[in-house]
């Protein structure tokens, strides 16, 4: 009995020393913490990615040489016109383009498509074109830029 | 009239609670390679193209806008320090050149900016190229 009383006092002793913890500058910091992470929080764009095979400086040349079929090219449209040109035979839409694409990755999806990109061309055409043949399943492409 | 000694204390601990769930919410949803992009930039939509799951860790992310400027987070380059960057990135990397380059550009930058990029990194002999695309813009 004497043992529990003692142990009861200890017990009032230890709460009241927890009740003496001040809470107000833990909950202060917490709060700070919360309102930047509300305030930065954003939700992310979802962006995609395209690989493409860039040939080196070197050897470009050699390669540019071998792979002169399935070659598109990407032109500057400063009319408005379609940007694209297949094997260098006049301009092409992305629809007409599709067809085509589409035809290559059946026959075989792993056979080397060649993009020529011209400098003054937009990037956008060029992500569409990538876009194209990766919903087509073309695994190899080949990225040049020229003048 | 209630005196001061007949008020309750108010019970805090549901409310700190709920602020850490909050706190852990918000810890474990920062995904801080996302905070890479500029989200400004009006990159070109790829909804077709495989969806970037997981950054992978080291990769560069050159962000190129359509006057020809170069960024890098948030802090513009030029190519000399486009270059070093690539150089240290191959150096802390242990000399390995299968780092990928993944370039964030908007829809109307003319070709020969990115050519520039991608003719330092195949300089450099990294040629893990790649091109992101827009598939969803966050609300």
């Amino acid at each position: 009995m004497k043992k529990d009383a003692s142990y009861g006092k200890r017990d009032h002793s230890l709460k009241q020393r927890m009740e003496s913890i001040p809470l107000t500058p833990m909950i202060d910091v917490v709060f700070q913490l919360l309102i930047f992470f509300v305030l930065t929080f954003e939700i992310p764009d979802r962006l995609t990615e395209m690989p493409i095979f860039r040939p080196g400086p070197d050897d470009s040349e050699d390669q540019e040489a071998t792979l002169l079929q399935n070659t598109i090219t990407i032109y500057a449209d400063p009319d408005g016109n379609a940007p694209y040109t297949l094997n260098d035979r006049g301009s092409i839409s992305l629809s007409s383009l599709e067809n085509y694409v589409f035809s290559v990755a059946d026959n075989d999806p792993t056979q080397t498509v060649v993009i020529k990109a011209t400098v003054d061309s937009r990037h956008k055409h060029l992500v569409a074109l990538l876009n194209l043949m990766m919903d087509a399943g073309l695994e190899n492409i080949s990225l040049f830029s020229v003048k | 009239m209630k005196s001061k000694s007949d008020i309750e204390p108010v019970n805090l601990t549901p409310m700190i609670d709920i602020v850490f769930q909050m706190i852990i919410f918000f810890v474990f949803t920062l995904d801080l390679e996302r905070e890479k992009f500029d989200k400004e930039l009006e990159i070109a939509e790829a909804k077709k193209a495989p969806e970037i799951i997981e950054f992978i860790p080291a990769s560069i992310y050159p962000q190129v806008l359509r006057d020809g400027t170069v960024k890098i987070g948030s802090a513009v380059v030029n190519e000399r320090t486009f270059r070093g960057i690539i150089q240290g990135a191959i150096k802390n990397s242990g000399g390995r050149t299968d780092i990928p380059v993944l370039i964030y550009a908007e829809g109307e930058t003319p070709h020969k900016h990115i050519m520039r990029i991608m003719d330092i990194c195949s300089q450099e002999k990294l040629y893990d190229i790649r091109i992101i695309g827009l598939l969803e813009k966050s609300k």
